[in-house]
């Protein structure tokens, strides 16, 4: 499959160019195993206010991770050492997202993933065999597949773990030797069954905070990690703004000509924001819905909203079905939570269709969507 | 503002201000900066100053010696204090205080400790204290250096630069950098910065809070020092440098000298120097590859190009001409020495000047003391950790001198480092925060595992890489207290950080900050306050030296000379000192053990006393005068009559007869004022137990009119408290009962009479509260305005009435029996109601009145309990000889023994043996 059709590429095929920029001009030490030097690493994320000269272009490295710098730095310097790096946090936060920007930086590889879930299995994580193959030459390398962890440490590069407090603790804890130690035993391989990690191996996984007690993480297996908490966008101007990014971004993936509506998305990062912090910016005590009122779900939203403008309306943003999409977003996880909303409206929204009118107005009359 | 370069005007004012040629060297600091020590010591030894003079109240003159005599440890504050008697500051006529805090590293000590060691003249220079105040500056601290953290330019400059404070572009720039650079380089940097603050800061500003009239003052005692002395050193907050200093440049774009401040408008014509394209100092030229590291907030040519390429800011040019002092009274005002805290000093505490964490900086700047004296301090052992973190993913750190060429930067030289030696100096930074780091993560480490188990070594080990990586990732020569932060925090925070696991980051804030109190040395200088304080202790013979704990027991009520050391300890107590505690005694604030006779004080000195007492002394020169005006000052601020009366029975502890007529006015203004029944209620009742208590403790109560005024307002309010919220219920109950009580006595005949038709107003109303109610009824029964029998009727009423009023019996009956418990007795016809109401009430009722016929029987004494069971054990035909044969049933018992009996009964039914009966 061309790269062009491809959903969702991975992010070192999204910002191919800006990777290969900071690569030609990066002059600075890379630790063993890196494509790029931590500084340049941190530029990929975070951007950099100055172009940088490849093949006669200037390319602009843009931001692509919004809220707090100094927690990619410290990733940056975690995963340049000895511990691995768990990101944990709330739904919706981008700890995924940073997570596959730090493998495309660092090892232009974000896909090398174990996907978290109830039923993983430890062959998911380390290595399974070729049945067929095994059956007919016996337990050689030839037949063995190779699973993520395995992949990260026979070529020196990052694997990621997804929400790995919702795999069994058993299985978690099988990454305890390889984090400790940096060598995995196949026992069947006999003398040839030691896997030492090559340089620039690590493990970087994310746990979202809702599953907290569903499957605790050992205290051994915490030891091995330095832990980072990611915390919701605290800035309606910035999750406006990533809200833009991020729609932009789906639009043009998939090839919507609409262009994306900056009131519209002041209101919805206004919406998140006040329901997520339980306090409007004029002051209103808002009860806080239980769901997970996140940037990546007003950026669902939004795209939802223009999806159907886009294939069913007349192209334009329409607060009703904004309204609408809200409603789906919050109830989807608890019904209770539609009450605090529909007061929200009565409350906040009223006020600011009063003092602001507009798209404000427009958002107030949707309401009737609510009940 | 836009066009602000850097260029010749810098150079120029460096020359005017900074230059061993000069007869006056202005050296500026940021206060409680360890660098700006660091460079001040050298420029002390090289400049040979006969005189320094330091930004600094002047009235404080007389305590220069006291600052540096060897017994004086810091942290310690110059206190100044002003009773604006007069109203020049404005008509409030208020008392102001103000502290200008010493840190061992604060630059102004540091130069007036080597003034005193090389015996060179030293002076404050700048206004009196009171001066300051009608200038137009109020403030909680002296050396507010806020000009340098806020402005248009550092906001500006924080934006640019991804640092995520002005203390972490300070420490960054300046703290660490700043060790490895020569003076004259530093000094350059420091001008720089200044300079554009102060651009960045409008004129009406300084006019507004009075720096203008400051730096005229300050002008004007450097020009006297200037006659007398050959060489002056002139150390101030930097951001007044370009308002004491004056070049051609300056006097140059000054248009009209005599203007009034904010009016003066500068249009300059660019000069003959090459004008620089405008960016502002920390942008960076596009295309560059470098990241965040290669930007520098202080690039310039060197070259001969202009700062101000528009007009140069009248922040920077104007002059204001020194104003006459006013004539103030010498009992108005007071500067003293006291001691101070790392606490107090942080500015993370609101402490708004200085830096924040005050005893990492404490420590920094024992390590560079001790290097240049080559001494030692106290390491951590821990050189296995520094080993083990060799070789974990060390990040390269910055070229800086890849962008200070690029941009055509003065890098530093090896000259510039410390004058060819650069690596030394660089490795003696290192070490210096390295060390501090690591002591640090040490000892928090230490903390945390105590409770939590970990963090183990090897996370020590982790946590040190970290920083020394996060200073090579951020482009800093050094790792300081940020990536410290940062390390602890992702090393040793396990899991999501909140506030069960945040104990590591609090731990680390509690270290940062350091909790050394300083001392002051004896033969300090004490205002009169602290010389009645251990006048008072010599009398009443307590050890005021020692800092042990000690108990003393006061029979008050016996001895006049113990309700005299009563008084002491509360006057203590109210004036916030920590030097007495009551540990036992009558509590009048809760209404506690009112019947103790004695009081149990424990008591100890500490520094922290007199540092509270030299705070108070601006209130009164005595004990007494203090607490007075003190309160006094806080009557006059409060408005609710609860605690009003609250503050008065402080008054009264402390023996403190309150006679202010002015007092006396506005507690009776907050009382008409106040209609907060409760609040009306509660000074009703502190004010019947002062008058009560006033002989006991022989202090004069005096406010008879004001506790008339309370009755009469009670009264008025009283009609509307027939329905009042459960919780309020008991409090109500209470104030009905203290009104019965006092308006029972003689005098009070017509409040009596008024109270009589409130409460039988109160009666109709239908909503009453049936405990209010039966209060009310008990009342009136006991002012014998109602008969048993009406009462007997009355609570027939609820008892065999419908339901709902049935199930409010028992709060009719707790109401009752509050006010007039000897009812019970004297009629015998409510104790049968009783009975028959408990007999007949269903199960479940009774469970539900339970609770609140227990509080009704719990007013009665244990003699009238005694009384009372055996009256109802005589309609039953038992005695009490009866009730003690019997033993108590289980509840298992009492099951099983009901279960058989419905067997029984069941039985017996079925074989008919009831049959015919």
């Amino acid at each position: 499959m061309s790269e062009q059709n491809r959903m969702r590429p991975p992010m070192e095929a999204a910002y191919k160019e800006e990777l290969e920029a900071l690569a030609t001009n990066d002059s600075e030490r890379k630790p063993i195993g890196w494509k790029l030097s931590p500084r340049a690493v941190r530029t990929f994320i975070l951007g950099s206010r100055e172009s940088l000269p490849y093949q006669g272009k200037e390319i602009v490295i843009g931001k692509k991770y919004y809220g707090n710098d100094a927690l990619v730095e410290r990733c940056i310097v975690t995963l340049a050492g000895n511990r691995g790096l768990m990101l944990v946090g709330e739904p919706g936060t981008a700890k995924s997202m940073l997570s596959e920007l730090l493998c495309a930086a660092i090892c232009g590889n974000s896909t090398n993933t174990i996907q978290g879930t109830a039923g993983t299995t430890e062959d998911m994580i380390k290595y399974s065999w070729n049945y067929a193959m095994l059956l007919d030459k016996g337990p050689v390398r030839e037949a063995l597949v190779p699973a993520p962890l395995y992949v990260g440490m026979e070529q020196g590069i990052l694997t990621r773990f997804e929400e790995i407090t919702r795999t069994p603790a058993q299985i978690q804890d099988s990454l305890i030797s390889v984090l400790s130690d940096k060598v995995l035993n196949v026992p069947e391989l006999g003398s040839e069954g030691l896997l030492f990690a090559k340089q620039g191996f690590n493990v970087i996984g994310t746990a979202n905070t809702r599953d907290k007690g569903v499957n605790e993480m050992s205290s051994a297996l915490k030891r091995r990690f330095n832990f980072e908490t990611v915390d919701p966008v605290g800035d309606v101007a910035l999750e406006k703004q990533i809200i833009l990014q991020e729609v932009e971004k789906l639009t043009k993936e998939n090839q919507i000509e609409m262009s994306v509506d900056e009131d519209v998305a002041e209101v919805l990062a206004s919406t998140y924001h006040e329901l997520r912090e339980g306090v409007s910016s004029m002051g209103h005590q808002i009860d806080r819905p239980s769901a997970v009122m996140s940037t990546a779900e007003a950026v669902s939203v939004y795209y939802q909203t223009m999806m159907s403008a886009y294939y069913y309306g007349d192209s334009r943003m329409s607060m009703a079905a904004i309204v609408q999409n809200l409603t789906g977003a919050v109830m989807k996880e608890n019904k209770d939570d539609l009450p605090k909303v529909r007061s929200y409206f009565q409350t906040v929204i009223r006020d600011k269709s009063a003092k602001e009118g507009g798209i404000w107005k427009e958002y107030y009359e949707a309401k009737r969507y609510l009940d | 503002m836009e066009g602000v370069l850097r260029g010749k005007e810098i150079l120029g004012l460096k020359k005017a201000a900074c230059s061993y040629d000069n007869p006056c060297f202005y050296f500026p600091i940021r206060h409680h900066s360890p660098v700006c020590s660091f460079h001040l010591k050298k420029v002390i030894e090289e400049y040979a100053p006969d005189c320094i003079l330091i930004e600094g109240p002047d009235n404080a003159n007389d305590l220069l010696e006291e600052l540096v005599l060897a017994g004086t440890q810091a942290p310690f504050a110059i206190y100044y204090s002003y009773h604006d008697e007069k109203g020049l500051v404005n008509d409030k006529k208020e008392h102001y205080r103000c502290y200008y805090p010493f840190l061992d590293y604060s630059p102004e000590l540091v130069a007036l400790r080597m003034a005193k060691k090389k015996e060179i003249d030293r002076a404050f220079i700048d206004l009196p204290y009171e001066e300051i105040l009608i200038a137009g500056q109020e403030k909680e601290s002296y050396n507010d250096d806020h000009y340098l953290a806020q402005n248009r330019f550092i906001q500006r400059l924080l934006e640019k630069s991804d640092m995520r404070s002005f203390e972490e572009f300070w420490e960054k720039y300046f703290e660490i950098e700043g060790l490895t650079q020569t003076e004259d380089l530093f000094l350059e940097h420091m001008l720089l910065y200044c300079v554009l603050s102060r651009a960045n800061t409008s004129l009406n500003e300084l006019e507004e809070e009075g720096c203008l009239e400051r730096e005229a003052y300050m002008r004007e005692k450097i020009a006297a020092a200037k006659k007398k002395y050959q060489r002056v050193l002139v150390v101030t907050g930097g951001f007044h440098v370009a308002g004491l200093v004056e070049n051609d440049w300056l006097s140059a774009n000054r248009e009209d000298a005599g203007k009034e401040a904010g009016q003066a408008t500068v249009e300059k014509e660019g000069t003959d120097a090459e004008v620089c394209p405008t960016v502002t100092p920390w942008e960076r030229k596009s295309g560059s590859g470098k990241g965040r590291g290669t930007s520098a907030w202080s690039e310039r040519s060197g070259k001969g190009k202009q700062l101000f390429t528009e007009k140069v800011p009248e922040s920077l040019t104007y002059r204001k001409k020194t104003e006459k002092l006013h004539k103030t009274a010498q009992k108005d005002k007071g500067v003293y020495l006291m001691s101070y805290s790392m606490e107090a000093a942080d500015r993370l505490n609101g402490y708004a000047s200085g830096m924040p964490h005050p005893m990492f900086y404490q420590r920094i700047w024992e390590r560079i003391v001790a290097q240049e004296n080559k001494t030692s301090v106290t390491s951590v052992n821990v050189e296995n950790i520094v080993q083990r973190t060799a070789g974990m993913g060390e990040i390269q750190g910055q070229k800086d001198s890849d962008w200070k060429a690029e941009y055509g930067v003065r890098a530093e030289t090896k000259q510039d480092i410390d004058g060819g030696n650069a690596d030394a100096r660089t490795g003696r930074l290192k070490e210096i925060y390295e060390q501090t780091n690591l002591r640090f993560l040490v000892e928090v480490g230490k903390q945390v595992r105590k409770k939590e188990g970990y963090p183990s070594a090897f996370d020590e080990i982790c946590a040190l890489a970290m920083c020394r990586n996060l200073a090579a990732l951020r482009g800093k020569k050094s790792a300081g207290v940020y990536e410290l932060t940062d390390s602890v925090l992702s090393n040793y925070v396990k899991g999501e950080y909140n506030l069960a696991t945040d104990k590591p980051m609090r731990e680390l804030g509690k270290a940062l900050t350091g909790k050394r109190i300083g001392k002051l040395a004896d033969g300090t200088k004490l205002p009169p306050l602290c010389r009645d304080f251990e006048a008072l202790t010599h009398t009443y013979r307590l050890d005021a030296h020692s800092s042990a704990k000690k108990e003393v027991t006061l029979q008050i009520f016996a001895t006049q000379k113990h309700r005299e050391m009563s008084c002491f300890f509360y006057r203590m107590e109210f004036l916030q000192t920590g030097f007495a505690v009551r540990k036992k005694g009558p509590d009048l604030r809760r209404k506690k053990d009112r019947n103790l006779i004695r009081e149990i004080w424990e008591y100890r000195f500490g520094e922290g006393v007199m540092s509270a007492l030299v705070e108070a002394s601006v209130y009164g020169g005595t004990l007494a005068e203090a607490c007075r005006t003190i309160a006094h000052k806080k009557l006059m601020e409060e408005t609710d009559a609860g605690e009003v009366s609250a503050l008065l029975i402080r008054l009264f502890e402390m023996g403190l007869a309150y006679d202010s007529k002015e007092g006396a006015k506005r507690l009776e203004k907050v009382i008409r004022t106040d209609s907060n029944f409760f609040a009306l209620a509660a000074t009703f009742s502190n004010l019947t137990m002062l008058s009560d208590l006033s002989g006991l403790y022989q202090t004069t109560f005096g406010m008879e009119d004001l506790k008339e005024i309370v009755t009469q307002k009670l009264l008025t309010l009283l009609i509307h408290m027939t329905t009042v919220r459960e919780e309020e219920t008991q409090k109500l109950l209470e104030t009905l009962k203290e009104l019965y009580r006092v308006l029972l006595a003689g005098g009070h005949e017509e409040e009596r009479g008024y109270f009589i038709d409130v409460l039988r107003k109160m009666k109709q109303a239908p909503d009453i509260n049936a405990s209010i109610a039966g209060a009310i009824q008990g009342i009136l029964y006991a002012y014998g305005e109602m008969e048993t029998g009406q009462i007997a009727l009355c609570m027939k009423g609820y008892l065999q009435g419908t339901q709902e009023k049935a199930l409010w019996a028992a709060d009719y009956v707790r109401g009752l029996f509050f006010m007039a418990r000897d009812i019970l007795f004297a009629d015998e016809s409510i104790l049968d109601m009783l009975d028959v109401f408990v007999r007949e009430t269903s199960y479940e009722n009774f469970l539900n009145l339970l609770p609140q016929l227990r509080l009704a029987f719990s007013y009665f004494t244990p003699v009238e309990m005694d009384r009372l069971a055996a009256k109802v054990a005589g309609k039953y035909g038992m005695t009490k000889k009866d009730f003690t044969r019997l033993h108590e049933v289980s509840k298992e018992e009492y099951e099983y023994g009901k279960m058989l009996e419905e067997k029984v009964l069941k039985h017996m039914g079925m074989t008919n043996i009831f049959c015919g009966s």
